[in-house]
């Protein structure tokens, strides 16, 4: 027993062939689970040039390493497949309680090829999988397909059940895949994949428990980490968030934070803490990348202090196995005229790629869109990023009034807004163009390249901004998911206090800020550790915001030996990260990505530079930076391939001989 | 009823809901509205007589929150309450 289950199931819906299959431990030892699994599977089973929509594609749905076991926060499951929107590596991972339910039925991972005739869901316990019809729920929205196939399904155990929405039926590039009620595995196109397979859910029944080597020794970390959470509280009210950010936003130093900082944010507002802060500080990216506090200013950015939002939080929940608790219900029916009863409560991405980067003020229609784009299952980021470039399309007479159906896309018109928005998720009219997100409207309204179609590699980036954050700026371009804001950033890093674990991680230390938009060794070398951290993060199932307590506190190198046995080093450790992102890398080079292609938007990158706000004059060098990450890494300097020696010096000497 | 049935100890339970996902008859609810700003929902044993006393909620549970308690105790407390109550 150790921690892991050792079999995988494969699905292939084109013949209805189900196959269960014995994974060997030295694929954990040398992957983990989660998105190591994931990748060393696809890897293997995706032929290059494989249509992300065609029957090749593989769509897997991965539980982590440490899932199951006495450990907290470590509850996340992960979608894995080619991406439709970039055309290489995609994965995307969701909380809630999908991730045990997979090990519970007796497999780390499922992983599904092939395309149905007619609809289908995916029905698994521990005794049976078996492919049933799904025409009675297609056509359904998410919650309510969930709630009736769970209803249906209901024997002795409560099933559990991921799902598509009607943007994921509709094949939008922009769609998920969706469990617990409206909570999405948003990023990469995951719910197209599944979509263009005719596979509406996967519904999850099984009651095996999962063993490790030392459960004791785990909980003892776990009772650590639970008591430290429990006393962390922060006395103040929503309010100060707004100073607080003027204050750090104007800050010509860093330096290294206690990560448990982020557990008192996250388990009394959850990400909402960041609303106002991000706004003042310059982490919020405004009117679509080009403007700042400045524009959206006090009588805009008021109406998110999260305090509004408290007001009407029925009830918190927690994701499986978590001790931090940021998840709540909040109740919409007033803000929405009884269209809609609940909603999960909005995280910051979508206050804020529906609020500042819109330049929307109205709290009641950000309400009202979680709920629309939760239920069908669209990514709120890629959502909000792709209304920003219509807005501006318009603006610019490329998109006209008559295009729109009548609506008047202007800066903050929540209801042409709302409007525009479920013409995107019907597929209607203009909507019909946007759903694919920007890039494919882009090229589309024939604008590919404009400074206003703003992305990284294709992928609307996340609700953070480079300029501010130079990492960050680098993580969105040198990650095989580009746009991502959960893979690092400066921020991040600094509250990880790696360096109290590895021996390679930088030190933080204190730092002038400005030395951060020079490219430099040390800041390369940070990078490359945070990636690899993330990744080891994602193979054992951890939460981004356990992770940033950092390693004294979410001690995930001592929970994975707990766990195992293993007794590894944290060194050691930090290859089996490194292995799991040149992977990811290597799978998108297999299909023909130019990793130089990922280079985040000249406007994310300050050129030009904003005028005005707490990032004015500020420019990040970025591809300058991209190469010194890659050099950092053992990648190939300028092309961003990972180099032989780098993958002889990993173990991975199959792939290096394939890649010769 | 089985001669054994969970229950929590709720000063150290964290709400992380690892015993209602992993009971097997999904006997465990997380219902139990916490006290304080923050309003969290706790753990109940909700069908008492479907619980077949297992224990897989007091090993999965990673702060060892939950002990398995005599029912015999457990239905001896609960008549004697009443007497208690009319005093």
């Amino acid at each position: 027993m150790k921690g892991y289950i050792g079999k995988i199931l494969f699905v292939n819906l084109s013949t209805g062939d189900i196959r269960s299959e014995t994974v060997p431990d030295e694929v954990y030892e040398q992957y983990l689970a989660g998105v190591g699994l994931g990748v060393h599977t696809l890897y293997q089973h995706i032929p290059p040039g494989a249509d992300p929509l065609g029957p090749d594609n593989m769509l897997g749905f991965v539980s982590g390493l440490l899932t199951g076991t006495p450990s907290v926060v470590t509850g996340r499951w992960m979608a894995v497949f080619k991406s439709p929107i970039t055309g290489g590596w995609g994965d995307s991972n969701c909380g809630g309680n999908f991730s045990p339910a997979i090990k519970q039925c007796g497999y780390d991972g499922i992983f599904i090829n092939g395309i149905s005739e007619k609809p289908v869901y995916l029905y698994v316990d521990h005794k049976i999988a078996a492919l049933r019809p799904a025409d009675h729920i297609w056509g359904l929205d998410a919650v309510d397909a969930e709630n009736l196939i769970k209803k249906e399904c209901h024997k002795t155990k409560k099933p559990v059940v991921a799902v598509i929405g009607t943007s994921g039926e509709k094949i939008s590039y922009i769609s998920g895949i969706v469990n617990d009620g409206g909570r999405i595995a948003a990023r990469s196109g995951g719910g197209a994949v599944m979509g263009s397979k005719r596979l509406k859910a996967v519904v999850l029944a099984g009651t095996k428990p999962t063993g490790c080597a030392d459960p004791k020794s785990m909980k003892v970390i776990s009772k650590e980490l639970s008591a430290k959470i429990r006393k962390a509280n922060m006395p103040v009210r929503g309010g100060i968030f707004s100073l607080m950010g003027v204050v750090m936003g104007g800050m010509k130093r860093a330096l290294p934070m206690d990560g448990m900082l982020v557990s008192m944010l996250m388990k009394r507002w959850g990400t909402i803490s960041n609303n106002t802060l991000g706004v003042t500080s310059g982490d919020s990216p405004i009117k679509n990348w080009a403007g700042s506090v400045v524009d959206y200013n006090w009588p805009y950015f008021r109406n998110l202090n999260p305090e509004k939002i408290m007001k009407i939080e029925s009830s918190k929940y927690h994701c499986y196995a978590c001790a931090i608790g940021c998840g709540g219900i909040v109740d919409i029916a007033k803000a929405t005229n009884g269209v809609f009863i609940h909603t999960h409560k909005p995280e910051y991405e979508t206050m804020m790629a529906f609020g500042g980067l819109v330049m929307n003020k109205d709290l009641n229609t950000i309400l009202y869109i979680n709920e629309l784009l939760n239920r069908a299952g669209m990514d709120c980021i890629s959502a909000g990023g792709t209304v920003a470039f219509a807005i501006e399309c318009y603006e610019n007479g490329i998109i006209t009034k008559a295009m729109a159906e009548g609506l008047e896309l202007n800066w903050g018109n929540s209801q042409a807004i709302v409007a525009l928005v479920k013409m995107m998720i019907a597929r209607e009219g203009i909507g019909d163009l946007l759903a694919d997100g920007v890039k494919v409207a882009s090229r589309k309204l024939g604008v590919s390249g404009k400074p206003f179609a703003v992305t990284a590699g294709g992928q609307e980036p996340g609700m953070h901004d480079s300029r501010m954050d130079p990492a960050i700026g680098i993580h969105y371009s040198v990650d095989p998911t580009p746009g991502r804001h959960t893979i690092g950033s400066g921020q991040y890093y600094d509250m990880l206090h790696l360096w109290e674990k590895v021996s390679w991680a930088p030190n933080s230390g204190v730092y002038l800020k400005a030395d951060e938009y020079i490219p430099n060794e040390k800041t390369a070398l940070k990078t490359v550790a945070m990636s690899c951290y993330k990744e080891l993060t994602d193979g054992a199932g951890g939460c981004l915001f356990a992770m940033v307590l950092g390693v004294n506190h979410w001690r995930l190198f001592d929970w994975l030996n707990a766990g195992t046995g293993w007794q590894k080093t944290p060194d050691e450790y930090m290859i089996i990260g490194k292995r799991i992102q040149t992977l990811r890398q290597m799978f998108g080079i297999k299909h023909g990505i130019d990793p130089m292609s990922f280079k985040m938007s000249a406007r994310m990158a300050g050129k030009p530079p904003l005028q005005a706000g707490p990032n004015k004059g500020k420019t990040v060098p970025i591809k300058e930076m991209m190469h010194s990450h890659w050099k950092a890494f053992g990648w190939d300097e300028k092309t961003g391939i990972p180099t032989r020696a780098t993958l002889m010096e990993l173990g991975m000497e199959k792939i290096a001989l394939e890649n010769q | 009823m089985a001669s054994k049935i969970p229950a929590f100890n709720y000063d150290t339970c964290i709400a992380c809901n690892i015993c209602a996902d992993i009971c097997p008859l999904s006997c465990i609810d997380m219902k139990k509205k916490g006290s304080g700003s923050i309003k969290k929902l706790y753990p109940i044993l909700a069908l008492p007589d479907t619980c077949t006393g297992c224990s897989i909620c007091m090993n999965g549970c990673p702060v060892d929150s939950i002990t398995m308690k005599s029912t015999v105790l457990v239905n001896a407390k609960k008549s004697y309450q009443p007497s208690l109550d009319t005093e």
